[in-house]
Parts: structure tokens; C-alpha cells; sequence
């Protein structure tokens, strides 16, 4: 080429040509920015940064050039639109949170969401738009872009130039309209993959519930079962025993053997009672009942057990609402909470028993939390605490924790542990504030005896 | 002490009908074994029979069907179940047996419930 040719006056054909080559030239641009962005839009499931990924592009140097762009997202329950990220030259700025109606009070907002497509005007002429460019930049126009996924409105994205009113040109309006589906697709990706992401958490925890009641009830089946071959031969043996001790005459030496085994025969069916206490499903009698009265009733009953134990017992009862529930067994469950602990601090400690009000996903509950200083769980065996049979404790039948458990899960509540080894531990009882008693069975027995109803 | 009042013990194992016997007839009643429900109603349909004790798990007819053959035949029949099972004893009311005893190696409970049904 020679260095010359510049010096030569430009014919009408050369201008054509340049003109195109700078046309084509910004186009390129723009489609590579688009190809940027769309590639980083599509790596990214969290809504925030698709919103803010796109005000950068739109209004920064690197990206459209645009002076100012706003982002509103629809609000399907209000059906508004609300905006939700704003931003001038490449940096976003907080969005004022200006609610749009979708009726004609709307302008050219609500209009873009109806009929689904851009739509460029003068800011002066809208009442919306002034309110968006809170600047004064009447004489501004804006393009009013849809952001549509899957046929649907999301959003829009409101764009303009102050400057130069570029933003009203058919090529630009092309342009974001290209990447306003962008970000519809991206924001679709998002709310697909947050639905996923919540429905696959679900799915985890009801299989480890399900995994867990499935485990308790082969226990309890099991317990069932055993307690019923037992308890046959062990009549018989305990029994006959007693029979033979009316037998045997005065202070013959056999009649002391005997007394041994009626007694320990008396001991296992005890144990067997519990253990089918356990393997039963309970007999509920709901009522309306104060947790805290249950409380104090039962520090009442463990108050000379305390005492002797050197223990201390503080109260930090709150004022709660009655609930539904099975006053016997919820006696039974914190009873049993209150003995372990007691059990837990053989040379003496404090135990701490509250009760509030408090809510989370699956609603209200009264709490009553005990917590003890008697130097926690040990890590190891702490997800074996609720399992019938385990024990650390000598001649422990390893049933209080599983039945408290159960009865907890037939009430609709559960039981919370907060262990910190070498402290303490300390457990919660949740029972739900509902407004009718419930007899929410975790798991049914199977019944090995057929019933029959007699007319 | 009552006299000449007749019992009869239904249940699948011998040794409960041995211990069973002794204690009541100690207490002066009359007693009759049945090791199964077939046997059970073939007593009863022979003998003037004032009170069952009936096990519910047993091979064959279980206990609940001869409850309700006995009642069909005759409803004012005291029938008290005694089983190894304590799970069942919240559906006395639909069985519609007059007690429910949960077997142990004392029978005090089992007397006390046959006292008060023979009066």
C-alpha cells in the first residue's frame, strides 16, 4: 500500500466503504461482546450476578457504552415490576426499589411487558421513565427492552443515552434486545437451578428421615418380637418358682434358690415391659397443656435427686402459649432428659432448663431446652443416642432417649442436641403450636395379631 | 372361696397350663385346657364353661376368632385375653373381650380380674 494513498482525495465509493468497514467494525464489537457475556451469563445460577453482569455490560466502556441502565424483574405474586439492579459507565449503584403497576399507570414499561416487545421513547413523555431517571434528563429517549424466557416476561431492561441517543437506533435496540434474551435465559437457568438446588436438599433430609424411622421401626419390631418369646418361657420359670417356694418346706436351702429366681424373673419382665413400651405405639390422649407446668412438675419430682447430687438447677421459663399434647409422655420425655443429666454429673453441676416460643420453616414451637455440665457426649457415639438398646450407662436398658424420641416425633416435634464435648450437652424439645392435636405417627408397629372387630 | 366354677385355659404352652391349673384350682376352681382354638370350642360345646382365659397368638385359630365364636354362642361368657403381647390392650374395646391381662409370672392380676367376673 502506499504510505501516498491517504493524500488522494477519498472517491464517493471509498467512503461508502469505510463507512461500511466502521459499521461492520462496532457490529463485531458488539457481537463479541454479546458472545462474552452471554458465556459468562450462562456459567453463573445466581440471580444477583446475572443482574449485575448485565448493567456492566450494557453501560460499561468495555462492554455496549450505554450511560445508564436499569433492570426491573416482574413480581408474579403482586404483578408489578420492581427494580432490582441499576448502574451508569460500567459500575452498578443501588437500586431505589421503585415499583412499577403493570396497568397504565405503568407507561412504557408496563406496555413492553404486555405486548412483549422494545419499545423506544422520550423519557419527558412518561411519567415512569422521569421517575427512573431521577436526574432531569427529560430530554433523554429510552429503549424499553422485555426480557422474555420460555414465552414469559421476566423483566425489562430500560436503557438510555443522554448523550447521543443511541440508544433509540434500530441496530441498538437489536443489540440489547439480543442480549435482554440472554438474560432471560440466564435468569431461567437460576430459578431452575435454585428450585433444584432446594428440592434436591429436601429430597436428602426426607430420606434420611425416612431412613431413620425405617431403622427405629425394625427395632421396635424386633423388641416386639423378642419380648414375645420371652415372656412366655419367663412365666412359666417365675411362675412355677413361686409355686415351688409354697411347695418347699421351712428353711430348706432350695427355698432361698428360689426366692433368687422369682426375683430375677420379676427384674427381666420389668425390663420387658419397658422395652414393649418402647415397641407400642402409644395410646395418645391430647390436651391443651402448659409446657411449663410439665416442666416444673418434673424438676419437682427430681428436686431431692438434685439435691442430694449437689446439682443446681436454674429456670429461665418464658412466657409460651399452651399446645396439644400427650401430658403423660411428654412428663416421661423430659423426665428422662432430666435423669440423664442428673446421671451425667456424678460429682455435681448445674442444669440449666428454659422454654421459649420460636419459628423456623415448618413453623412455631414451644422449646424446652435442659442443658447440663456434665462434659457432653462424646462425638463418636453421638448419632447412637436415640437408638433403643445403646447405652454407656451400667444396667441401662438403652430405651429412655428412643422412646423420648418417638414420642416427640408423634407429637409433630423433634428433639435438638447441642453437645460440646468436655462441657456439656444440651437437649431441646420442639413441639409444634398447632392449632388441633395431631397424632403424626412416624411409623406404625406391624400388627402380628390379626384384629377383628365383633359386632 | 368359689366353688364348682368351671375355667377353661386356652393357650399353645404346656407350661402355662400346668402353672395356670395349680394356681386355680388352689383358688377352688375347676379348670379345662385347651391347647388350640379347635379344641377350645369343642370343650365349650361340651361342658357348662363360666369363664375363658384365652391366648390371642396361637397356630391355627387364633384367639380373637374364638373370642367371637364363644360370644356368638354365648355373649354373657366372661372372656378375659392373656397374652405376651402388651401392644394390643388400647383395643380391648374393639374386641370386645372383658379384660385384657398381660401375662406375667404373678397371677394376682388374673385372679383378682377372675374374682371379680364370678363374683
Amino acid at each position: 500500500m502506499s504510505p501516498n494513498r491517504s493524500l488522494f482525495k477519498k472517491t464517493k465509493k471509498e467512503r461508502t466503504v469505510e463507512t461500511l468497514a466502521r459499521e461492520n467494525e462496532s457490529m463485531v464489537r458488539e457481537i463479541s461482546t454479546l458472545y462474552k457475556i452471554s458465556g459468562h451469563l450462562m456459567t453463573t445460577v445466581s440471580v444477583d450476578e446475572i443482574g449485575k453482569t448485565v448493567i456492566r455490560a450494557i453501560t460499561g466502556e468495555e462492554g455496549l457504552g450505554f450511560d445508564r441502565a436499569v433492570i426491573c424483574l416482574m413480581d408474579e405474586q403482586e404483578a408489578v415490576l420492581k427494580e432490582v439492579w441499576r448502574g451508569e459507565k460500567g459500575e452498578e449503584s443501588s437500586a431505589r426499589d421503585i415499583i412499577i403497576p403493570l396497568n397504565k399507570d405503568g407507561g412504557a414499561l408496563a406496555q413492553a411487558v404486555q405486548e412483549k416487545t422494545p419499545i423506544t421513547i422520550n423519557a419527558g413523555s412518561d411519567p415512569v421513565l422521569s421517575k427512573i431517571w431521577f436526574e432531569g434528563s427529560d430530554c433523554a429517549d429510552c429503549a424499553v427492552v422485555p426480557i422474555i424466557a420460555k414465552d414469559k416476561v421476566m423483566g425489562v431492561i430500560v436503557v438510555d443515552n443522554s448523550c447521543n441517543n443511541r440508544a433509540t437506533t434500530k441496530e441498538n435496540v437489536r443489540v440489547i434486545s439480543m442480549l435482554a434474551n440472554r438474560t432471560g435465559l440466564a435468569l431461567d437457568n437460576a430459578r431452575l437451578y435454585t428450585l433444584l438446588d432446594r428440592t434436591n436438599k429436601e429430597l436428602v433430609e426426607a430420606r434420611g428421615l425416612l431412613a431413620e424411622a425405617e431403622k427405629l421401626a425394625a427395632m421396635g419390631e424386633m423388641a416386639s418380637t423378642l419380648a414375645h418369646e420371652i415372656r412366655n418361657p419367663l412365666v412359666s420359670i417365675g411362675g412355677l418358682a413361686r409355686r415351688a417356694i409354697k411347695v418347699v418346706n421351712g428353711d430348706n436351702g432350695g427355698r432361698r434358690y428360689l426366692e433368687v429366681i422369682v426375683d430375677e424373673v420379676g427384674r427381666l419382665e420389668k425390663t420387658l415391659n419397658e422395652l414393649l413400651d418402647y415397641a407400642q405405639e402409644p395410646a395418645e390422649s391430647y390436651a391443651k397443656k402448659d409446657l411449663n407446668h410439665i416442666v416444673k412438675e418434673c424438676l419437682e419430682l427430681m428436686r431431692r435427686e438434685f439435691e442430694e447430687g449437689s446439682i443446681t438447677v436454674k429456670k429461665d421459663l418464658r412466657s409460651i402459649p399452651p399446645i396439644w399434647c400427650d401430658e403423660r409422655q411428654i412428663k416421661h420425655t423430659l423426665f428422662n432428659i432430666l435423669l440423664n443429666a442428673r446421671q451425667a454429673m456424678p460429682e455435681g453441676g448445674a442444669i440449666r432448663v428454659s422454654s421459649s416460643v420460636e419459628e423456623d420453616d415448618a413453623g412455631r414451637f414451644v422449646t424446652c431446652t435442659i442443658k447440663d455440665t456434665g462434659g457432653g457426649i462424646p462425638e463418636a457415639i453421638l448419632h447412637n443416642i436415640f437408638n433403643p438398646f445403646f447405652t454407656t450407662k451400667k444396667g441401662g436398658s438403652g430405651l429412655g432417649l428412643a422412646i423420648s424420641y418417638r414420642i416427640v416425633s408423634h407429637h409433630g416435634g423433634k428433639i435438638e442436641v447441642e453437645n460440646e464435648p468436655g462441657q456439656g450437652v444440651a437437649f431441646s424439645v420442639k413441639l409444634p403450636m398447632n392449632p388441633e392435636p395431631r397424632g403424626h405417627n412416624v411409623y406404625k408397629p406391624k400388627n402380628k395379631v390379626k384384629k377383628q372387630k365383633i359386632e | 372361696m368359689e366353688e364348682n366354677k368351671r375355667i377353661l385355659v386356652v393357650d399353645d404352652e404346656e407350661s402355662i397350663h400346668l402353672l395356670y391349673r395349680e394356681e386355680l384350682e388352689e383358688e377352688g376352681y375347676q379348670v379345662f385346657s385347651a391347647m388350640n382354638g379347635e379344641e377350645a370350642l369343642e370343650i365349650f360345646g361340651s361342658n357348662p364353661i363360666d369363664l375363658v382365659i384365652l391366648d390371642i397368638n396361637m397356630p391355627g385359630m387364633d384367639g380373637i376368632e374364638v373370642l367371637r365364636q364363644l360370644k356368638a354362642q354365648k355373649p354373657s361368657l366372661p372372656v378375659i385375653l392373656s397374652t405376651a403381647y402388651s401392644e394390643y390392650k388400647h383395643d380391648l374395646g374393639s374386641w370386645a373381650s372383658d379384660d385384657y391381662i398381660v401375662k406375667s409370672s404373678s397371677l394376682d392380676e388374673l385372679k383378682t380380674s377372675i374374682r371379680k367376673r364370678l363374683g
